[in-house]
This record gives structure tokens, C-alpha cells and sequence, in this order.
């Protein structure tokens, strides 16, 4: 049983995981022990705030779909959306997904080459992606101030792009952890983060699309 | 136990004595020692410090208010509009939640046995985008009034609204603030999660960080509503829309953006304080809370109420407390009856110790009970008109919370600073508070069953009126008086390093941030005492029932 001392300067440092029992017999000569950090710090934090930016998209969806409701005509007359180009963004990002895992895949096992090659690929999807949101945009024919319509729009696809261009500088930020060897099938969890960022950008881009594009 | 005490509220130590987890720390001295540092203790006393700052500002600019109301011949003309903005922005978006994020800050990986905070650098951010964001809200005011706010809601149409600065910068402030919210309920849940000691369960973690933990999800679900309205709102401006501006439509988007965000937020604020009155009437009635684990269903039943409160109706006050349209928003105030009983009972069945910290949390429950009894009466006898809701946001809204953020802050003194508040400045404080927020509550009740007007600069002072606007302006100076000697008394033990000495556990506490030292080392803890309760300390003192409890 513990000492009712509560504090003792002859007892052994502890971190937050360990719980070394009061008055066991300090090692004087030794320095503090470090902090042993604990795993999957990262992508729950990133879980949490993806979880955030669902309701941050969801407040969007749900604003959309109540202008829809009160305004005629919706959408504005003579615009029509370009089915191709916003398919085309979609299967961009779908794809995105996927290179994305094969990253995790193969860091999992060890293959830090192939898990680079990975994540190089995954960020040329995320800037084919952005080019391709920004031609789509200037594409359209309405602008934001001219319609509700518009207005909405122009958010949705505008901090879509934010989203995504936020998760282009992550994974290049892993990139080069993964590169530069600090990242490991022992440590991985930075990349397992970015893992959850992206799967949240490809979710946002396909809950974006289907509102304007399907639902209109 | 004699207290190590450092020099100064936030934490010190030598270089033999700082653990890993202080690298982020920032330099031990220095000019840059508070600006760079990432320690979870200076993060959450600078927290704390710029909340209650923009505290300052709010009330000040509350008793001017009072002033133009209190007598006749004081005319604030167009500025009493701008003056009240910004006086319920301030109130609703830079004080009661970045408080509590300061008190959690410092306090919740004491409770749990950690060194640090899960992600210190983050912490730091969100702590220096509350501070930019809320100089900016500031700032919006000084330029002018803008074209929204919290309190009234629906953006107004006026003659400068295409080109006002204020609205622009007011986004971008209120936007800052929204962000760092975010971050820092992200890193708190993150800690409380994955940092917690061995054996501490959650269902064994201390009241305060439990609530914490629910007011952080809630919060994580709620902001980014709020933000989805702003990001609206400045792209309608920025490209010259009018969507916002008399189009019902838009107003309807903006509203319930504003609602989805602010109500819970609302009930959020107090969330902690309740998890904090529980760990406070715990440790000085000697005792494990009673009804523990009704304590904390009833916390997470608020929170999940909290957020159907979103449909309660266009008036906030309506959506505090009875009278209501909605049936969730009458349930919401259930958990926190349900909270109130387990003290009372705690206290009753307990060895209790006056403390000063004991009289804040019977003045939430005065406070909140005078709430609840206007409400009764308010719905008997039928009042309409902004007086009664003011009267009823400054009792319940804001005076109750506070009353529990300031036990807290007086609870945890002794540990944040190493020394003892003084008993006469603090009861000073909880006079000027409880004295100030009931008489500023009743004066706006009585106006509001007298037949107040629905705006309140349009008065014409009748008898009514200038009998009961000045009780309610006395009530605004007793706050400011109460907020001037905490300030004093805080300055006293934290800056002079005057008053008595604390020890690491000066209230023989039943969780684990009493065993440390006050204040607590850089890296917290010399060690963690097991874990097998939801009091770790009291088993320790009585080994022989220890396990049984939690």
C-alpha cells in the first residue's frame, strides 16, 4: 500500500503511463524519466476535428437545401451544371482515397519507398483536384452575389477547396517525414492521421457533389 | 507536506527538474517566458487572464449602459445600440467559455495524472487566436457598430452596410475565436482520453474533467455550425450579395446557424461549472460525492438536451429556463436540478468545511432558484418585454456560471499559486458578485412585471423606472466591485507572492492534482499515486476501505 506521503523528493519520477509505487528507492544519479507518449494521439485529434468539419459541411448541405426550399428558381435560369467536369472531381478524389491507404499499407509493412511513392501519387490527385474545382468554378455561370444560388455555391466549392488544399499540404508534410525516416511501421501514426484527414476531404467532396450536382 | 513554491502562478524549475514534456515548454525565464511558452499551466492562466479581461470590458460597458437607464438626462444617443452589441458580444463569445478552457487547461491533466496537455503546440495556437480574435471583436466596435450580433441575431439592413469595416472584422474576430474554441475542446478531449493514468477509468475521472470532457464534444459538434454561418456571411459580403440583408431566406439560414451554435452554448458554459461545484463540495465535505454516477448521467443528459434546445423559439431567454416553447428545453433544466441535489445531499451527509469556494456554489444555487422562481411566476402571471429576459440572462445565463467559475478559481487558488487567498477580499468579491448579479437580476424582473418597454433606451422613466433601473445599476457596480477585488486578491498571492503559504494538499482532496505541490512542478508529478477509485487520495489516507469506493 502507498505511503500517505503524497509527494517524495527520494521516489522515482513517473510519467503519465506509469505509476511507480511511493517511497520504491530513487536512482539519485539518473535524470528524469521521459514522458512515454502514448499512441494515436494524432489521428484521434484528427478524428475529432473531422467530426467538427462534418458539421461545418453539414451546416452548409443544410443551408443549401433550405434556400433550395424557399427560393424560385432554383437553380437560377440558364445555369446548368457540367455533369462531366464534377464527375471527373469525384472520381479524382475516389481515387485519392485509395492511394492514400495503399500509404498506410505499406508503411504498415515496412515499405517506406512504396509508401512514399504512395503518398506522391496522392498528392498529385489532390492538386489535379483543386485545378480542375478552380476551372470548374470559373466555368459556371453565375457569380455569388447574383443569387442565393450562387452565393451557396460558391461557399460550398470555395471552402471545399480550402478543405482539400489543407489536406495537400498534410500529406506532403508526412511525405516527408515518411521520406526523411520519421515516420515507421513502428510509429506511424502522423500518417495514420493524414489517413483520416483525407478519407474526410474525399467524404466532404462527395457530400458536396451529390447536393449541388444530384439532389440540385 | 510543506508547499515547494515556485516563484511565480504558472511554474518554474530548474533544469535538473524539467521532464520531457516541458521541451515544449518554452525558456524557464526570460522576456519571451510567457509569450513562447506551451506549458499547460501558463496556457491556461493566460487563458483565463484574457477572458476575464474581456470580462472587464463587458461589464464596464454594461454599467455605462446602466448609467443612460439609471437617471434621466444621460443620453447615449446612436451609441447605446453599439454599446449593448458590444456588450452581449462580448459576454456571450469571450468570457465564460475561453474562462473555462483556461480552468481546464490548467487543471484537467492535474486531475489525471498527466505531465501535459496531448498536444501543448496547439494548445498554444488556440490560445493566441482567442486572444487575436477577440482584440479584433474589440476593435470591430471601435470602427463602428456591425451589422450583426449574437444577442439580436438577424442581421440588420443599415445606410453603411456595404462599406462597413466593423462587419469584416467583426467575422474575422468572432471566426479566430470559433477556430480556437475548437482546437483547444479537440486537444482537452484528446487528453483526457489518451493521457490518463494508469487505473483512472473514465467513470473514476474527477467531476471537473468529466464535464469537461462532455462540454468539449458538445462544443466540437456546435462551433463549427457558428462558423458555417460566418463563412456565409462574409462571402455574401465580400462578393456584394444580399442574401443576409431583409431576405427572409437568408435570415432563416443565419438564425438557425446562430441557434444551433448559441443555444447549447448557452447551457454549455455552465456544464463545467457543475462538474467543478461537484469536485469543490466533494473535497470539503470529506467525502465521495453522493450520487456520483447520477451526477454524471445527469451532466451528459444536458449536454444532449442542450442541443434541442435549438428549436426553442426566437427569445434566448426562452430557451434558459421555464417558461418555454419546447418540451427538451423544460427537460434540460432537470439535470441541473438533478446536479443541485447531489450537492445538497453531499454537503448533508458530509463533514463539511466552510470555505469560501462553498459560498460560490451556494450562490449558484441561489441565483439559479431565483431564476426558477421568476420563471414560475413570469409564466403565471404572463410578461412579455426585453426587461424580464435581461433580468433573466443576467441571473441565470451569466450570473449563476460565473458564481461557478469563480469557486473554481478560488477552489484551485492554493494550487495555481502557491499561496492562500484572503479570506476578507474574497468575501468581499462573493458579496460584490452575488450581491451584484441578484440585484441586477431583480431590477430588471421588477421593471419587467412593472410593464418595462420592449426596448429598454426607450424608456420614459416612470415611477417604475427609476426606482427599479436603479437597483439594477447598483447591481452593475457591485460586480464591477466584486471583479476588482478578485483582481486585487489574485495580484496579491500570484504577483506580490503575499499571504499564507499553501501546502500540496491544503483540504486533504480526494483526486489527484492535490499530490502534487503548489504549485505543481513543471512536469506535474515527482510520481502518480495509484489509482483504484474514483478518490485515489482518500484511499490513500484510509487503506483499509480502499477499492471499495468508485
Amino acid at each position: 500500500m502507498a505511503s500517505p506521503t503524497l509527494t517524495s523528493p527520494a521516489t522515482t519520477p513517473a510519467g503519465p503511463a506509469g505509476n511507480t509505487p511511493a517511497g520504491a528507492p530513487a536512482v539519485a544519479a539518473l535524470p528524469p524519466a521521459a514522458d512515454e507518449r502514448p499512441r494515436n494521439l494524432m489521428p484521434m485529434g484528427v478524428l475529432l476535428l473531422s467530426a467538427s468539419g462534418t458539421m461545418f459541411f453539414g451546416a452548409l448541405v443544410a443551408a443549401y437545401l433550405h434556400l433550395r426550399d424557399v427560393t424560385e428558381p432554383w437553380p437560377p435560369e440558364g445555369v446548368k451544371l457540367d455533369l462531366y467536369l464534377g464527375n471527373l472531381l469525384i472520381i479524382t478524389m475516389a481515387l485519392s482515397a485509395v492511394t492514400v491507404e495503399w500509404a498506410c499499407f505499406a508503411l504498415r509493412r515496412g515499405d517506406r519507398r512504396q509508401s512514399s511513392a504512395a503518398l506522391g501519387v496522392t498528392i498529385g490527385l489532390g492538386v489535379a483536384f483543386l485545378n480542375l474545382l478552380s476551372y470548374t468554378a470559373d466555368q459556371v455561370p453565375f457569380d455569388a452575389a447574383s443569387h442565393p444560388y450562387g452565393l451557396v455555391v460558391t461557399a460550398l466549392v470555395m471552402l471545399l477547396g480550402i478543405a482539400v488544399g489543407i489536406g495537400v499540404g498534410f500529406v506532403t508534410l508526412t511525405l516527408l517525414r515518411v521520406s526523411g525516416r520519421q515516420l515507421s511501421a513502428a510509429e506511424p501514426s502522423q500518417l495514420r492521421a493524414t489517413a483520416c484527414y483525407w478519407h474526410f476531404t474525399v467524404a466532404a467532396s462527395i457530400a458536396v457533389w451529390y447536393t449541388v450536382a444530384i439532389l440540385k | 507536506m510543506t508547499a515547494t513554491a515556485p516563484s511565480t502562478i504558472g511554474s518554474t524549475g530548474t533544469g535538473s527538474q524539467r521532464g520531457a514534456s516541458d521541451e515544449a515548454a518554452g525558456p524557464a525565464t526570460g522576456a519571451g517566458w510567457w509569450v513562447t511558452t506551451a506549458d499547460h499551466k501558463r496556457l491556461g492562466v493566460l487563458f483565463l487572464v484574457g477572458a476575464l479581461l474581456f470580462l472587464v470590458v463587458g461589464a464596464a460597458v454594461g454599467a455605462l449602459l446602466r448609467t443612460e437607464l439609471a437617471r434621466e438626462g444621460v443620453d447615449l444617443d446612436v451609441q447605446y445600440g453599439r454599446l449593448l452589441s458590444l456588450h452581449s458580444t462580448v459576454a456571450t463569445l469571450l468570457f465564460l467559455v475561453p474562462a473555462w478552457i483556461g480552468m481546464a487547461s490548467w487543471l484537467v491533466p492535474l486531475q489525471i495524472g498527466a505531465s501535459r496537455v496531448a498536444f501543448p503546440r496547439l494548445h498554444a495556437l488556440a490560445l493566441w487566436l482567442f486572444l487575436l480574435g477577440g482584440t479584433m471583436l474589440l476593435a470591430a466596435y471601435v470602427l463602428g457598430r456591425p451589422f450583426f450580433d449574437l444577442a439580436e441575431g438577424l442581421p440588420r439592413p443599415g445606410p453603411d452596410q456595404g462599406a462597413n469595416e466593423a462587419t469584416g472584422l467583426a467575422i474575422m474576430g468572432m471566426a479566430l475565436v470559433a477556430v480556437s474554441t475548437l482546437l483547444a475542446a479537440m486537444d482537452l478531449v484528446v487528453t483526457v482520453l489518451k493521457l490518463r493514468t494508469k487505473g483512472l477509468t473514465l467513470v473514476r475521472l474527477p467531476m471537473f474533467s468529466w464535464s469537461v470532457l462532455i462540454t468539449c464534444l458538445a462544443l466540437l459538434l456546435a462551433t463549427p455550425v457558428f462558423l458555417a454561418g460566418l463563412a456565409l456571411l462574409y462571402l455574401d459580403r465580400h462578393f456584394g450579395g444580399d442574401l443576409f440583408v431583409g431576405n427572409p431566406a437568408g435570415n432563416a439560414v443565419w438564425r438557425h446557424t446562430l441557434w444551433l451554435f448559441g443555444r447549447p452554448d448557452a447551457f454549455l458554459v455552465l456544464l463545467p461549472g457543475l462538474g467543478a461545484a461537484c469536485d469543490i463540495v466533494a473535497t470539503h465535505s470529506r467525502r465521495p460525492l453522493l450520487g456520483e454516477g447520477a451526477a454524471r448521467q445527469a451532466m451528459v443528459a444536458f449536454a444532449v438536451l442542450s442541443f434541442a434546445t435549438w428549436a426553442a423559439g426566437p427569445g434566448v431567454a426562452d430557451a434558459l429556463v421555464l417558461p418555454t416553447y419546447s418540451v427538451p428545453t423544460a427537460l434540460a433544466a432537470l439535470p441541473v436540478a438533478m446536479v443541485a441535489l447531489v450537492l445538497l445531499g453531499s454537503v448533508v451527509k458530509g463533514r463539511p468545511e466552510l470555505h469560501v469556494s462553498l459560498l460560490f456554489v451556494s450562490g449558484f444555487l441561489l441565483l439559479t432558484g431565483l431564476g426558477a422562481l421568476n420563471a414560475g411566476v413570469a409564466a403565471a402571471v404572463g410578461v412579455e418585454g426585453r426587461p424580464w429576459a435581461t433580468g433573466h440572462l443576467h441571473v441565470v445565463g451569466f450570473g449563476a456560471p460565473t458564481m461557478l467559475l469563480f469557486a473554481a478559481l478560488y477552489h484551485w487558488a492554493p494550487k495555481m499559486t502557491g499561496r492562500h487567498p484572503s479570506a476578507k477580499l474574497a468575501g468581499t468579491s462573493f458579496l460584490g458578485l452575488f450581491g451584484g448579479f441578484a440585484l441586477l437580476g431583480l431590477g430588471s424582473y421588477l421593471l419587467g412585471y412593472d410593464g418595462g418597454p420592449a426596448r429598454l433606451q426607450d424608456y420614459d422613466f416612470t415611477a417604475g423606472a427609476t426606482t427599479f433601473n436603479p437597483l439594477a445599476f447598483l447591481g452593475g457596480l457591485l460586480v464591477l466591485l466584486g471583479l476588482v477585488t478578485f483582481a486585487l486578491d489574485f495580484v496579491r498571492i500570484a504577483v506580490l507572492r503575499a499571504g499564507e503559504e499553501a501546502a500540496g494538499d491544503p483540504y486533504e482532496g480526494l483526486t489527484l492534482e492535490w499530490a502534487t505541490s503548489s504549485p505543481p512542478p513543471p512536469q506535474n508529478f515527482e510520481t502518480v499515486p495509484e489509482v483504484r477509485s474514483a478518490q485515489p487520495l482518500l484511499d490513500q489516507r484510509t487503506p483499509v476501505q480502499s477499492g471499495s469506493r468508485g
